[in-house]
């Protein structure tokens, strides 16, 4: 009995792409895409720029094919890896969009906003995934691991090549960045109506 | 203690973790576009090719080399060995006085000759200024000629190879 490419592991798949087969990599990117694109798309705020950041760790990792040991780690955590480096280094080079979103944050900070208004705006993932990006890397991304895709602390202590008292450290500095973000610009006044509090 | 400390203070569970509830449940629902995973394989395509051209050109280049290297020790082998043989009879004509030996002969490269044996009516010997007995006899007469690269003979004379074999 043949094992089918959903059965096999994604050493097994790896190992069959670094060989030249083409399912077994077409199977790699449909197990993992979803993942780096939504950790993509949280870190850089823009759908265009996920696509183009799920691209190049695609194209990296099938360049480096023969470089993923699976006995170091799941392969979701070495894409990871790959995904915070690109999301990084296009951020950096993206200033004028990191700009524009602080500008439309800036604007959600409005003291005098109508409280129903702002209510209607916490029901908005968009809102809450725009205070996110208004972390800075180092906390966005650890929150995005550990909050989002729903690593656990040893994984996201993998993909940031750090210690997991770290990763500890900065999920907790990085909700409560989160949560005062939420607060100041007044969706504590909202929540508060609709009968929700938030914590840290 | 500010404002917001104050706020902090009085809050109470889970509201943060309803926030990125929501915003769990909208990745769950962000999908690429299908033209993602197409650049993607295109892209898983072109490597293949270029690996394989790259593969196919290696080997030709390797066995191409490799036939270059032979044909390299074969050529200077045969060009050692002839070279050395028409040296040796250029030598051994010019001291032998039963052959003609143009006067350039040994000022050429050896290895630029060819050591041949032929048959010459005796008419086209007496025509090259070699002497033979009777130059309307129809009996053909052996000959070494060392000839150049340029078709012309360098020298000439009765073989010797019947005796030689001997």
């Amino acid at each position: 009995m043949t094992t089918s490419r959903t059965d096999r592991s994604d050493g097994d798949l790896v190992a069959a792409a670094a060989a030249g087969d083409r399912d077994a990599f077409a199977a790699l990117y449909q197990r993992h895409h979803l993942g780096v694109y939504r950790f993509a798309r949280t870190m850089t705020g823009s759908t265009a720029a996920a696509e183009d950041v799920t691209q190049e760790v695609f194209l990296a990792f099938m360049q480096g094919l023969d470089k993923f040991e699976e006995g170091r780690g799941a392969l979701s955590t070495y894409l990871f890896g790959f995904a915070r480096n690109v999301s990084r280094h296009r951020l950096r080079k993206e200033i004028r969009l990191v700009g524009q979103d602080n500008e439309r944050e800036s604007e959600l900070q409005d003291p005098d906003d109508d409280p129903g208004q702002m209510a209607i705006r916490l029901e908005s993932a968009a809102r809450v995934r725009r205070y996110i990006r208004g972390l800075s890397s180092r906390y966005r991304e650890v929150l995005i691991l550990c909050d989002l895709q729903e690593l656990s602390y040893q994984d996201a202590a993998t993909v940031l090549g750090t210690r997991v008292g770290t990763v500890r450290s900065r999920l907790h500095r990085a909700r409560h960045l989160l949560a005062e973000r939420l607060i100041s610009s007044g969706v504590q006044r909202s929540a508060d109506k609709r009968g929700l509090r938030w914590a840290i | 203690m500010g404002h917001l400390e104050e706020k902090k203070r009085m809050f109470p569970a889970d509201g943060l973790q309803a926030a990125l509830k929501a915003v769990r449940e909208d990745d769950a629902l962000a999908q690429p576009r299908p033209q993602l995973r197409e650049r993607v394989m295109r892209a898983w395509d072109t490597r293949q090719h270029h690996r394989r051209t790259s593969r196919a050109s290696t080997f030709w280049f390797a066995a191409a080399a490799s036939v270059a290297v032979v044909l390299t020790w074969s050529s200077s082998r045969l060009d050692r060995a002839t070279g050395n043989a028409v040296a040796d009879r250029a030598m051994a004509l010019s001291t032998e006085d039963d052959g003609l030996l143009a006067p350039d002969v040994l000022m050429d490269d050896a290895s630029s000759f060819q050591y041949v044996r032929l048959s010459l009516a005796p008419r086209t010997m007496a025509a090259l200024g070699i002497p033979v007995a009777n130059p309307a006899d129809e009996e053909p007469i052996a000959v070494e000629a060392l000839i150049g690269l340029d078709g012309i003979p360098r020298a000439i004379r009765y073989a010797q190879f019947r005796q030689e074999s001997q």
